[in-house]
């Protein structure tokens, strides 16, 4: 490629044209009063939470692990930038800054902070993309070495967070999700973004 | 409720009238001084604004107010009254007035309304009362024509079209301009897919034609294969239809985005008149409330100052002026008899000097006695009278920016400066900059600031650095240069160069960083020479990377203070790129050749073994930034058998401890780059330094800055009036002593 990759917010919906289209129309489209208290009821009723039928979670690849985030938590994932160290501060956990869609955000190995298995891999994945979460105040970027997508899960075939702490992933752990085609699925945890950035934070500095 | 922009309708009329009222103020002494009935025009219109934007917002004394106001401008420009210094001070009065008024949120109007509706009576009435009660001159008549005509000459006029923007979303806004300059770069990718495009369908060109010089050969001669060769032919002219459409979309792109990014940049500098357009207001009302006669020079209105910048210098140049009509300027019998003229220049300039903003604020007065003010030192024990005697002209005058220092009236008779100069000083810091005095005995004064031109784009040299791309402030830089391979040599394991005859110490910028390379140190030839003089050390870096201007960026303060860095900035590629704090490094270079540590392994084992040695010599960190305290400080703790290290400032001590082992730290308060506030509460916040018993020794005898000091988590507050009596000593045994026994290495 002779020129930088676009870094671009990668759209989770269909791309292109079409992709456009469609979203248009989907936005655009006038709401009767029946659907507008539908979807008001809906919006209400999100905080219950365990009433949910289904969520959405983003799955990605760190070497050799696979993980997930709830979708509303991922504030933005996009093509990865090179990252600068940071004098008497970039660590195995804080490799430094990027520059993320114009905002210089910190940036941090899920790996080194978790703990993951990266199969040799350390620091030399393929780092496709960052994953950025958090407030405003407190963004963080994390490189993963490559995107899914964002999958619906059905809320009745999650599992609760191990109770056992065997390493720091399952402390940052949500819930355990099972993905794929039934009877070929595999468990993945669903990170939960808050302790994640708590967690880099404290390695920050 | 409709999109004010994040701004209450309350705080827009207080916005607005606040732009008003600092016109009015200018707009009236102007025409106070030159009697100029083209002058009122516009300051009818602000009134008739503050008057209409006040019937908005129910504010029904505003009202009134600008009403009786305008009706008196209305008068004065049609002739009926003329401009008299008695109606200028009740215009003036009630322009404070709506002034203060706008400085009143909108929970606190009931209460300002309260404590001030017997003024805004009283200033209403008098602007009613007919003016032939007040004066009598003839009227200034101007011809109808002429005022219609006249060229606007006050600001006024630009500033009623301003809006007002937060600071953030000018911020976001400058951040996008800087993102869509990238996106338009970015947009060559779909040029180059263009180009692929065009080339693949050159060879179904190629393709197609030999198919039919093949198929010709064998005698066919088939209309599809000729139909096809057009339509390619059509669909490449298309291509290339689209490529030059694309190019162009990729110019104009360019050109807007950046045109847009230089606009947002620009939009954040102001002339420097907008801090002086209330001074004249000032020096009015003072030298007639004092009985002096002062002129007012302003030079330098047109120099461009960043916003930032100019916010922050209202009042220390407030300041600064009303402090040299107070104590600086003589009375006009004063200054006959010294043979002067009776009215004293006043002088506020603004210039650009080396990257810098100079600010100078200079009188022609009697200028300070420094004997009175060495004697004034020692009879307030703030130094020992041999210290006074040691201490130098800019020592002795750095006293002066000691809050409460020379409030005292005797002080200001004799001397006659100080009065909350401390203001300026720390202000001047707060934004990278010094605040100087200079004085000549019976001549003048002279405040002088050096300030950053702005905080926001900055001229940089980029440098590589074990894989790094760091900035260093052009303006910081001394030279650079690449020396012969075999002109650098080492002496007694240190690097060192010629330059200009001279012999300039080398350190490896990696090294000093903290950033692990694998390139031998020797290896580096591209040296960055900062400091000056004596002190010139070379920074070794793997190679320059060209000079850029840099949209400076606060630093994440979620990394806190980093050492060695001052900022961040996304370069033109896109690319973070992290600015050097070369006061800093200048610091930790100095420093390390100093003690060694650059020097090799050997030595500073050396040292860490005498370190944990159970007969460790008790170690003393000094930190302040007059020489002569230091001095006095080291003398004290070496006579009790400490080993002293010293440090310049906050942030030098900060380097310098992290550096070393130290049983006790003695730190001052005002301190430029990191204050001694700062300094100690870093230091608590260091797990290891926790127990380091830190006794702070400051001019500022002041309880709230005594709290404040222990507060941050200093062991001991004293004022340097202890140095006379055994009042540092014994807090230095006290302090010591416990800690030893709590620490169990005794």
């Amino acid at each position: 490629m002779p020129n930088d990759p676009p870094s671009t917010p990668e759209p989770l919906a269909p791309r292109g044209e079409s992709g456009v289209a469609w979203m248009r129309a989907l936005l655009d489209r006038p709401l009767g009063p029946e659907e507008l208290a539908a979807n008001t009821a809906l919006v209400a009723a999100r905080p219950a939470g365990e009433a949910q039928r289904t969520r959405g979670v983003l799955l990605f690849r760190i070497g050799a692990e696979r993980l997930g985030l709830e979708a509303e938590s991922a504030h933005r994932v996009v093509r990865s930038s090179p990252v600068r160290r940071v004098p008497h501060r970039s660590n195995a956990v804080f490799e430094g800054l990027a520059n993320i869609a114009g905002e210089l955000t910190p940036v941090a190995s899920l790996a080194a902070a978790l703990g993951l298995e990266t199969g040799g891999l350390e620091g030399g994945g393929a780092r496709t993309h960052f994953v950025v979460i958090g407030p405003p105040a407190a963004r963080w970027g994390f490189a993963v070495d490559s995107v899914e997508g964002v999958r619906s899960i059905d809320a009745a075939r999650t599992l609760p967070a191990p109770a056992t702490v065997r390493h720091a992933a399952d402390g940052c752990t949500k819930f355990l999700a099972a993905v794929g085609e039934s009877g070929r699925e595999s468990t993945v945890a669903v990170l939960d973004a808050d302790r994640v950035a708590a967690l880099l934070a404290r390695r920050l500095g | 409720m409709s999109d004010l922009g994040g701004f209450s309708l309350h705080e827009l009329f207080r916005a607005e009238a606040e732009a008003h009222a600092s016109a009015l103020s200018e707009g009236l002494v102007r025409l106070e001084a030159a009697s100029d009935a083209a002058a009122v025009e516009p300051l009818m219109r602000a009134a008739h604004s503050i008057k209409g934007a006040a019937r908005v917002v129910g504010l029904d004394a505003a009202v009134a107010l600008a009403h009786a106001m305008e009706d008196v401008l209305v008068a004065m420009q049609r002739g009926r009254e003329a401009v008299a210094s008695a109606r200028i001070d009740q215009l003036l009065k009630a322009t404070d007035l709506l002034a203060g008024l706008s400085r009143v949120d909108e929970a606190g109007i009931a209460a300002w309304l309260g404590a001030n509706g017997g003024a805004i009576d009283a200033v209403v009435a008098a602007l009613r009362a007919p003016a032939a009660e007040i004066v009598a001159p003839a009227p200034v008549v101007p011809e109808p024509g002429v005022v219609a005509s006249a060229v606007d000459p006050a600001p006024a006029a630009t500033r009623a079209a301003s809006v007002r923007v937060t600071a953030e979303k000018l911020d976001r806004l400058l951040q996008l301009a800087g993102e869509s300059m990238l996106e338009s770069r970015r947009l060559e990718a779909l040029r180059e897919g263009a180009l692929e495009l065009k080339r693949a369908l050159h060879e179904v060109e190629d393709e197609l034609d030999r198919v039919r010089g093949e198929l010709r050969g064998a005698g066919l001669e088939p209309a599809v294969v000729a139909r096809a060769r057009r339509l390619v032919d059509r669909g490449r002219d298309g291509v290339v239809g689209h490529l030059l459409a694309i190019e162009g979309a990729i110019r104009r792109g360019e050109e807007t985005s950046t045109a847009l990014y230089h606009e947002v940049l620009s939009s954040r500098m102001r002339p420097f008149s907008d801090a002086t357009g209330s001074l004249a207001r000032a020096v009015r009302d003072l030298a007639r409330q004092l009985g002096k006669e002062v002129r007012l020079e302003i030079a330098g209105e047109s120099v461009p100052v960043d916003r930032d910048i100019l916010a922050r210098l209202d009042a220390p140049l407030n300041h600064l002026v009303r402090n040299a009509i107070d104590h600086g300027v003589e009375t006009p019998d004063e200054r006959r008899a010294a043979g002067k003229d009776p009215q004293a220049t006043l002088r506020v300039e603004a210039r650009h000097h080396a990257g810098m903003l100079l600010v100078r604020v200079s009188d022609d007065g009697r200028g300070i006695d420094l004997d009175a003010l060495r004697e004034r030192i020692v009879r307030r024990a703030l130094a020992s009278g041999e210290m006074a005697a040691a201490m130098d002209r800019q020592e002795l005058l750095e006293f002066l920016f000691l809050p409460g220092f020379s409030t005292a009236r005797q002080v200001t008779e004799v001397s006659g400066r100080g009065v909350g100069l401390d203001v300026v000083q720390s202000t001047a810091r707060e934004i990278g900059g010094t605040a100087r005095i200079e004085t000549e005995l019976g001549r003048g004064t002279a405040f002088e600031l050096e300030l950053p031109i702005t905080l926001s784009v900055m001229r940089a040299l980029l440098v590589d650095v074990a894989g790094e791309t760091l900035a260093f402030p052009l303006a910081r830089i001394e030279r650079v240069v690449q020396p012969e391979h075999a002109s650098i040599e080492s002496v007694e394991g240190r690097s060192q160069f010629m330059l200009e005859g001279a012999s300039v110490g080398v350190v490896d910028a990696a090294r000093v960083l903290g950033l692990p390379s694998a390139r031998r140190p020797d290896a580096r030839e591209s040296i960055v020479v900062l400091g000056s003089g004596e002190e010139r050390y070379g920074f070794a870096v793997d190679a320059f990377a060209g000079e850029e201007d840099l949209v400076v960026r606060a630093l994440d303060p979620r990394l806190g203070k980093v050492p060695h860095l001052s900022a961040a900035a996304v370069r033109e590629s896109g690319e973070p790129v992290l600015i050097l704090d070369t006061e800093d490094i200048l610091q930790s270079v100095r420093q390390s050749l100093g003690a060694g540590t650059l020097r090799g392994a050997a030595r500073a084992s050396a040292a860490s073994a005498l370190a944990s040695g159970a007969d460790a010599v008790l170690r003393a960190l000094v930190v302040d930034d007059s020489a002569t305290v230091r001095e006095v400080e080291r003398q004290i703790l070496a006579r009790m058998g400490f080993e002293v290290e010293t440090a310049v400032d906050g942030m030098d001590g900060w380097n310098t401890l992290r550096a070393g082992r130290f049983d006790l730290v003695v730190s001052d308060i005002d301190m430029p780059r990191m204050n001694g506030i700062e300094f100690v509460r870093l230091l608590r916040a260091e797990p290891r330094f926790a127990r380091v018993p830190v006794i702070v020794v400051s001019y500022k005898d002041r309880e709230e800055d005594r709290l404040a000091g222990l507060e941050a988590g200093a062991t001991a507050y004293l004022t340097k009036g202890a140095f006379q009596d055994s009042g540092f000593t014994d807090a230095v045994r006290a302090l010591v002593g416990a800690g030893r026994a709590k620490g169990g290495t005794a």
